[in-house]
């Protein structure tokens, strides 16, 4: 019922033609007053709290973690990822970041000790530190520049059996939709929502779920979590929206 | 010409790759992303030029694009059969990007819409014009966002056929304002 109400609000907004961030708005008041106030989001956000607070190996806890700002600093870190870690010399958004830390500093082993589902909670906590923070992302270190150049490429890069690239549909038709689905650029906040909670789906996703299903749907099987096409996507992405605030968890449908 | 590529150059943020950095990248991603993302020469040339090609590349892009398309005898199937190649996910998805029929709300705007489009007739030319765009759109719209159906095998001859009947019959539920047709 509650998701036949949602279609129904998706449809009519649709007729009355509403700004995709406009229109995100909306979908998340309909949903909220059909749920009973709860954001679904919030459901995950609190599991990714409890783990962080209980996860430990080596000694540590994730308070020995960095997520750019200093061990255990969580505000406004979100905000400024993907970037370079000196500690693995390489560009890490929040996903792999999140990976990096467990293995390297907790020594704990993906696939073992944690997994996807974990990583994605850790993600949703992580992030909300930074809830409505402008995104800040950074082009200084060499590797920073390298990965935002890939990502560029990526980002135009037409293949598969349907021939699209994100830039085809994202910067070509921005404001008009895919059946009912607006279409936006990441300057209008294509990726500022994420890790967010689909209700098609009723899943948490992050950036990377989203990049996957992207890839998924116009035929191409989505690269590997953590594997730089999506960090460097990521950049490319957060780069271009720098300045827009950060609406995390987000909600979507 | 010259001094507008210059300009260009001076716009555009110093962040070069070599194309062995972004294929390791595109490794890292996994052998079937890796398998998926390979590029024949038309869609790289259209990833470089995303604003549009360059108009000393259209004519060799356009040549290279129209030999690869494959006219069968019978271009007009059934159009009962392309009305389920339209609305199929898996096959043509036509309402991701365009309207047709009018009972249908469910349609994406990136495309112009098709209702009505039999207006145009079922001459031999309208029939060749629309099998040739479906099977490879990039004949008339190089890098067009619209997939090249035929050219990729993501549709058969058959399945092609079959969606110009369902656009151009008279009889299709696409036309309603078709004289003597309509449903």
């Amino acid at each position: 019922m509650i998701r036949w109400l949602l279609f129904l609000g998706l449809f009519l907004s649709v007729a009355f033609a509403l700004s995709p961030a406009e229109e995100a708005k909306r979908q998340r008041r309909l949903f909220l007053e059909q749920s009973g106030g709860v954001h679904p989001g919030e459901l995950f956000v609190a599991l990714g709290e409890e783990l962080y607070q209980s996860l430990e190996g080596n000694g540590k806890t994730m308070a020995d973690c960095d997520f750019g700002k200093g061990p255990g600093v969580l505000e406004g870190a979100y905000a400024e990822l993907p970037r370079y870690f000196p500690d693995t010399d390489r560009v890490e958004d929040l996903d792999t970041r999140i990976k990096s830390c467990l293995e390297n500093v907790l020594g704990l082993t993906y696939g073992q000790d944690f997994g996807r589902e974990e990583v994605v909670v850790l993600a949703s906590y992580i992030a909300t530190f930074s809830n409505e923070m402008p995104i800040n992302v950074k082009l200084e270190h060499p590797k920073e520049k390298e990965m935002f150049a890939i990502g560029e490429k990526l980002w135009f890069w037409r293949a598969g059996q349907m021939d699209l690239s994100c830039a085809a549909c994202h910067d070509r038709y921005p404001g008009r939709r895919i059946r009912l689905s607006p279409i936006r650029n990441p300057e209008q906040g294509l990726s500022d929502h994420w890790p967010g909670y689909t209700f098609s789906f009723d899943k948490m996703y992050t950036l990377e779920d989203r990049v996957n299903f992207c890839y998924d749907s116009i035929q191409i099987p989505h690269p590997e979590f953590y594997s730089e096409p999506h960090i460097a996507l990521a950049l490319y992405m957060r780069y271009r929206a720098n300045g827009n605030l950060l609406d995390v968890p987000g909600f979507t449908r | 010409m010259r001094a507008w590529f210059l300009a260009l150059g001076l716009l555009v943020p110093a962040l070069a790759v070599d194309e062995a950095r972004v294929a390791a990248a595109i490794q890292s991603g996994g052998p079937r992303f890796a398998q998926a993302m390979q590029q024949d020469e038309s869609e790289r040339v259209c990833s470089q030029y995303p604003e549009g090609l360059p108009a000393d590349r259209l004519s060799a892009f356009v040549a290279r694009e129209r030999a690869r398309v494959v006219l069968p005898e019978r271009m007009m199937g059934d159009w009962r059969r392309g009305r389920e190649v339209f609305v199929t996910p898996s096959k043509g998805n036509c309402y991701a990007c365009h309207a047709g029929e009018p009972a249908e709300p469910a349609f994406g705007d990136v495309g112009p819409p098709l209702t009505n489009y039999g207006l145009r007739g079922t001459g031999e030319a309208i029939v060749r014009y629309t099998y040739e765009k479906i099977y490879n759109p990039w004949i008339t719209v190089p890098c067009s966002t619209m997939p090249r159906y035929g050219v990729n095998a993501r549709l058969t001859p058959e399945e092609i056929a079959d969606l110009v009947a369902y656009l151009l019959s008279p009889e299709s539920p696409i036309n309603p304002a078709v004289q003597g047709g309509g449903q």
